[in-house]
């Protein structure tokens, strides 16, 4: 994980992350305390709609389990798609206002940018890097592209005609080449993997 | 010959009436402030007098619903309620209403409904008649027909507009229900029973148009898969 993360302690569970990420009382709590510690350290202000974010969470669980892929191979892959998932529920329906602006960003930082959609990307990379350490002892990095404000408007500018586009862009985030065509779609990219794997053969 | 000692009294339509009286007083609390100036009258020591009596009456019961929701919402050492759980109680149906109405108070609070009447009866009554000799049912059914059975049996009374806007769409009785229906079926370990009730409430209400739709099925087929896809998730 980059230097941006933030260092929060996610809320204690007797239960693997992947599952307790997957219970409503966890995620509030989790993203609360991530708000919370954002907030402090940009210098910010952010009130939570906690409707909204009931909203984000039912729908990311729905579109998770939709897609959940039968082949366990794909599962280590599907733990990066999910998190884009989330990404893409929080962006589409933005449960966090910006009460103050941030004091302690720099003026040209992503976080003073978009201060709501930086944290919130960064609370999908690090419930994903926190799951993926848990069940493959490996930590992602994140690509150099996360520093890059071109990367962040475009983002913005492009979620809002396609929310869909938040999964890639985490995708991007980690370093790996995201299906820009239909970035929401987990088979998607699978058959796209299979194809290039089979032409380079 | 043992010594029996006598059963102690049934005091849940003692409670309820206090309920009740408390509801009744509370709305015509409101009105008499609203539209008599007390202090104008020519005994306004008397009015006092009366009002402090109400006064003294609501906090006796509020503190009968206090204790209550704290031994039902985990601030006691005992584990939270469960449907499997309280169906192994010497009186089940009791055991039901009383942890039935704790929850679904605690919801409306959540929800920011107040001034509303449960009736806590309605529930014990509802309760028996979900019951049935099934015993290899699922309990998402049981549930289901529990939920049914306490929108029907009309548990949460005088719901006024404010109170109904609180919830998207027509059905805050539906939602509250749901919800707490939903937090008895789910795993607590921890035993952060007050949070889990809290996120199924917010899990609910999300979740209401899906209700709405389930509820206006002749079968408590569509409740019960609800159940079963989110009460793993609260």
């Amino acid at each position: 994980m980059s230097d941006l993360s933030l260092p929060v302690d996610l809320p204690p569970t007797n239960e693997p992350l992947r599952i307790a990420v997957r219970r409503m009382r966890w995620f509030k709590a989790a993203f609360q305390k991530y708000v919370d510690a954002a907030a402090v350290q940009l210098g910010c202000q952010f009130e939570i709609d906690q409707s909204k974010l009931a909203d984000n969470f039912v729908r990311w669980l729905r579109a998770v389990e939709a897609q959940k892929p039968a082949d366990k191979a794909a599962r280590r892959e599907y733990f990066e798609f999910a998190a884009g998932l989330m990404l893409r529920e929080l962006t589409a329906a933005m449960p966090l206002t910006l009460l103050s602006p941030p004091t302690k960003a720099a003026p040209d930082s992503a976080a003073a940018f978009w201060p709501e959609g930086y944290v919130s990307t960064l609370f999908c990379l690090t419930i994903h890097a926190a799951a993926m350490e848990q069940e493959y002892r490996s930590s992602p990095d994140t690509s150099p592209a996360i520093s890059d404000l071109r990367h962040w408007w475009s983002f913005r500018e492009n979620i809002a005609e396609d929310a869909s586009f938040s999964v890639g862009f985490l995708q991007m985030l980690l370093g790996n080449q995201p299906d820009w065509v239909m970035p929401g779609v987990f088979r998607a990219k699978l058959q796209r993997d299979i194809a290039e794997a089979n032409n380079s053969l | 010959m043992p010594n029996r000692l006598p059963q102690p009294p049934d005091a849940m339509p003692l409670r309820e009436a206090l309920r009740a009286m408390r509801h009744m007083l509370r709305k015509g609390g409101e009105t008499l402030i609203d539209t008599i100036p007390v202090a104008d009258l020519p005994v306004p020591g008397l009015a006092g007098a009366v009002l402090q009596q109400v006064e003294a009456l609501a906090r006796g019961v509020d503190h009968v619903t206090s204790g209550m929701a704290k031994l039902v919402l985990g601030a006691s050492a005992q584990p939270g309620p469960s449907l499997p759980g309280i169906a192994g109680q010497a009186a089940p149906d009791a055991a039901f209403a009383a942890a039935c109405y704790a929850a679904l108070r605690a919801v409306l609070a959540h929800l920011g409904v107040a001034g509303v009447f449960l009736s806590e009866a309605a529930i014990r009554q509802a309760y028996r008649a979900a019951m049935t000799d099934q015993a290899d049912e699922a309990e998402t059914v049981l549930a289901a027909r529990l939920t049914r059975g306490l929108i029907n049996g009309h548990v949460i009374r005088g719901v006024t507009a404010a109170d109904a806007a609180q919830v998207p769409g027509a059905g805050l009785d539906q939602v509250a229900i749901f919800a707490v229906m939903l937090w008895l079926q789910t795993d607590r370990p921890e035993g952060d029973d007050g949070a889990a009730l809290e996120a199924a409430t917010d899990m609910a209400v999300a979740l209401s148009g899906d209700i709405a739709r389930a509820c206006a099925t002749e079968t408590p087929a569509a409740l019960a898969a609800l159940f079963k896809e989110f009460a793993p998730r609260v």
